[in-house]
């Protein structure tokens, strides 16, 4: 216990940064994977193709694989973005091709006529997806937005392969000099089992508040 | 560029490959084998065997495979159990697959009607017979398709094997780029290898959807 105590400084600063990972890779991809969702709407089957093909690639392939390429491989190219930037691409990269299919499926879920509708009234584009569309998005999104997000934490403790000190990195080092590796571990693992349980509440809240009050299930409300 | 690293080094390639392909085949076949009776313990009407269930679902689920894996490998020893690399490994990424398939199989279970099991009970079938004969075979139909697409997780999972020191495809790239420094040409490579093992299991989930469809 001792030991937890002395090394807590260094865990939260560890805490910290993966939250900061985490706001940061959520906040990119969710917004770059709308907008392509988006962008499948007006644009033909050649971008349908091309993100079929980015997510095939980056849903396929171990996202250790894709760390480790952006932190040793980039630089090869030219490229240095130090761990944590490399680790922030990456994640980027694998987060936005989930993000695409999750936004693809909630645009799927709203009605085509809506869009009609939308246009027989003079609506502009813009302002129909922002004001007609998306909120209905958001209400089908929102569950699967948030399960992923629970996944999405945990991954960050492989940033650890890339020499970014969250909480997996700082738990090697402190095994390396205390040799109590039950505990910390432990520890560790509680650390990120807090973070993804708060998500998985949210994640139970979310799905109940949008069954019910937006008739998402067959029942009618 | 010079993918020569590669064609002089096909057979570490090759058996990487074939130890990614070992561990997640072993871990799947493990996690599903665990999950499956703490599925039917999670509905038991006994707490005593519903809530251990419980909180095993939600440990494994909450915590990263990663962190797992290093208490398979770096925390048992802490408390007298010493695990090889590969077993460690084995036991961890089960341990967190695990999580996930209980809930695809409970799922699955709890999809199949009642009155099943009302009736299998009406006509003195014991509990475990009911299951194994008439509920289980019902729902395989709601379990296969996401316990196969985990399938294609696991894969993916098993290259954080590499980082409990297990020679995996991952672990023999890294092994590889240490000492031939030639990351971009190796990890397209094994990139590319991983696409493909996941492109042949996605085609074997389809066939096993197709075939359990109608039961």
């Amino acid at each position: 216990m001792d030991m937890i105590v002395s090394l807590w400084p260094r865990f939260l600063d560890a805490t910290l940064l993966t939250l900061a990972i985490f706001v940061v890779v959520s906040f990119m991809s969710t917004t770059i994977g709308l907008l392509a969702a988006l962008a499948t709407i007006a644009a033909g089957r050649w971008l349908a193709v091309s993100l079929a093909i980015y997510g095939w690639i980056f849903r396929g392939v171990p996202e250790l694989v894709i760390l480790l390429f952006c932190y040793l491989a980039l630089p090869q190219l030219g490229l240095d973005l130090g761990p944590v930037g490399a680790a922030v691409l990456g994640f980027t990269l694998i987060s936005t091709a989930y993000e695409v299919e999750i936004f693809k499926s909630g645009l799927a879920g709203v009605h085509r006529g809506q869009f009609e509708a939308a246009r027989a009234l003079g609506i502009p584009l813009p302002s129909a997806l922002r004001r007609i569309v998306l909120p209905q998005v958001i209400r089908i999104v929102a569950t699967p937005w948030i399960t992923y997000a629970t996944g999405s934490i945990k991954r960050i403790s492989i940033a650890s392969a890339v020499a970014v000190t969250e909480i997996m990195q700082v738990t090697k080092q402190a095994i390396a000099v205390s040799h109590q590796p039950f505990t910390l571990i432990l520890f560790a693992s509680a650390l990120y089992a807090t973070m993804a349980s708060i998500l998985m509440v949210a994640e139970i809240v979310a799905a109940r508040r949008f069954k019910q009050r937006f008739g998402l299930s067959t029942e009618l409300p | 560029m010079n993918f020569s690293v590669v064609f002089d080094n096909l057979d570490l390639f090759w058996r990487g490959a074939t130890s990614t392909f070992i561990i997640a085949f072993v871990t799947s076949v493990l996690s599903v084998a665990a999950a499956l009776p703490l599925a039917v313990m999670r509905d038991m009407r006994s707490p005593l065997l519903s809530w251990p269930a419980a909180i095993f679902s939600w440990a494994s689920r909450a915590t990263p495979a990663l962190a797992l894996l290093f208490f398979a490998y770096y925390g048992l020893p802490g408390i007298g159990i010493y695990l090889d690399p590969v077993p460690a490994a084995i036991l961890g990424l089960s341990l967190s697959a695990a999580g996930y398939n209980m809930e695809f199989i409970r799922a699955g279970l709890q999809a199949v009607p009642r009155t099943q099991y009302d009736a299998a009970r009406a006509l003195g079938i014991p509990y475990r017979t009911a299951l194994r004969r008439i509920i289980i075979p019902q729902a395989m139909r709601v379990i296969v398709p996401p316990l196969a697409s985990n399938l294609t997780l696991v894969i993916k999972g098993s290259a954080l094997a590499s980082l409990v020191a297990v020679s995996e495809l991952t672990g023999e790239a890294m092994a590889l780029i240490s000492f031939t420094y030639r990351p971009f040409e190796i990890l397209i490579t094994i990139a590319a290898i991983y696409l493909v093992i996941n492109s042949a299991l996605i085609s074997l989930q389809h066939y096993l959807e197709q075939r359990f469809r109608f039961g």
